[in-house]
């Protein structure tokens, strides 16, 4: 299997010595797998969005074509949002207290429910029978953020494909928390983009030593087939 | 000990969208804890399994913010890692990915009384600080977790995070801890990571989007300047 070309030598180095080998995935069962896409919102796809992130344009096609293979093989597609209402700006002080007024403002019209960055962005392929999370904290996971740990219970999910925007803050924060929780985790670092290629580029090697498994968007469908296959083969023996 | 870089245009970005360069311009003794993570034997001596050698190089850092932190009338918590034998079956994603020798490697070292568990003695440990244990890489999962529990009965509302390693258990503590709205700082001379490179691309991430980063130096200063304030109140 061809491993995403961010990973530097001394990353796999170190995950061989630990785990006896480069990539921990092997196959994914879609009964128990969901993928998790982070926050494709107009937000920050949008050119004229203060917090227009361009590299994301680029992970579009990777990202639909991620929903599609889950949607053939019966698993779940989430698409995560991220949401400010009014208690917000209190309840998470940490972070908007270290906005200036303006930016606070911007950010708080913009993500409200009914504001104009919160939708998900045209070119996203969203289906009816997909499922949308709004989040209020960076973590999908952190405590009291959405009500994800509820819908994954009740797809039964184990596993999760992560993609989306930014990789070294929303989609890491959700990675290390999920992990942490004992979901077993895997990245499609070709469908995870950040403004700033080097963060990008730690942030996956961070993820891949410590808390997930890091792979391109061709092999999760090929993974997701392999399990598939297995399963056929035993039901036909 | 690792040279901390802050990029310039990082620094430029917080001014714009904080209007200031530091978020944390004065600290309140009574409402901060100095969290110390994993300085434990396993992480911090030599030839341990997962030795990280600049931890014992940041300790003389640790035990002068935690001096300044009990000074200024804050809360000095040591996190420590416990990793008995039945982490393997509630953190299961985890074991089940090392070989077989490292997992029990683990949980020999990292267990209560294991070769690894203590705290490195050449820390200042004091009676009036607390220990708390922890069974992930953050210390706030699971949530709600002891750590906060014990943070939030004294009215903490700033948390100082120093320890090992910066970009693995000290960064995921801290992105909780800022999602938990705790105002967060990462101190840069005070925690250790396996090289510079990784070291710096978890400071600057995190004063870019989760919180503060100073130094020990800068640290103590906006300590004694709360502790002289104290005194002439």
């Amino acid at each position: 299997m061809q491993n995403s070309s961010v990973l530097w030598p001394e990353s796999i180095a170190r995950v061989q010595a630990q785990y006896g080998t480069e990539n921990r995935v092997g196959s994914l069962n879609p009964q128990e797998t969901a993928l998790l896409v982070v926050d494709m919102q107009k937000f920050y796809l949008e050119p004229t969005s203060t917090n227009f992130c361009p590299a994301a344009l680029d992970i579009i096609t990777n990202i639909n074509a991620l929903a599609m293979a889950f949607r053939d093989f019966g698993a779940p597609v989430i698409w995560l949002r991220n949401i400010v209402g009014n208690k917000d700006i209190k309840s998470w002080s940490s972070f908007y207290d270290r906005l200036t007024q303006k930016h606070l403002s911007y950010r708080r019209e913009k993500l409200a429910k009914d504001g104009d960055g919160f939708q998900l962005f045209e070119g996203m392929d969203v289906r009816s029978s997909d499922r949308k999370i709004n989040k209020t904290r960076f973590s999908a996971f952190a405590r009291d953020a959405s009500n994800i740990e509820k819908v994954l219970g009740e797809y039964g999910t184990h596993v999760l494909v992560v993609c989306g925007i930014v990789t070294n803050v929303c989609v890491e924060s959700t990675v290390r928390d999920a992990m942490m929780l004992n979901y077993e985790v895997l990245v499609a670092e070709d469908a995870c983009a950040s403004s700033n290629e080097r963060a990008h580029e730690a942030s996956i090697n961070n993820m891949y030593t410590h808390f997930a498994d890091v792979t391109l968007t061709s092999n999760i469908k090929r993974l997701l087939g392999q399990e598939n296959a297995q399963d056929f083969k035993a039901s036909a023996a | 000990m690792h040279k901390v870089v802050i990029k310039p245009e990082h620094i430029e970005r917080v001014k714009r969208r904080s209007g200031r360069e530091h978020t944390v311009e004065a600290l309140h003794g009574p409402k901060t804890a100095l969290l110390i993570v994993d300085m434990q034997l396993y992480f911090v001596g030599e030839g341990q399994p997962s030795e990280c050698p600049v931890a014992r190089e940041i300790v003389p850092n640790i035990n002068l913010l935690a001096d300044a932190t009990r000074r200024a009338g804050g809360t000095v918590i040591w996190i420590q890692t416990h990793s008995g034998p039945d982490s393997k079956d509630y953190w299961s994603v985890y074991y089940e990915r090392m070989t077989p020798e490292n997992s029990d490697k683990r949980v020999e070292g990292m267990s209560p009384g294991g070769s690894g568990f203590d705290i490195w003695p050449e820390l200042d440990v004091r009676d009036q600080d607390l220990t708390i244990p922890k069974t992930r890489y953050s210390a706030f999962i699971p949530s709600p977790s002891k750590l906060e529990a014990e943070l939030r009965s004294r009215g903490i509302d700033t948390v100082l995070v120093t320890g090992v390693s910066t970009c693995t258990c000290c960064e995921s503590t801290a992105r909780d801890a800022m999602m938990l709205n705790f105002r967060t700082m990462m101190i840069s001379d005070a925690n250790a990571a396996p090289d510079d490179e990784l070291h710096n691309a978890t400071l600057n991430q995190f004063y870019l989007q989760f919180g503060d980063v100073q130094s020990t130096n800068e640290v103590v200063a906006l300590l004694e300047k709360n502790i002289t304030v104290a005194a002439a109140e």
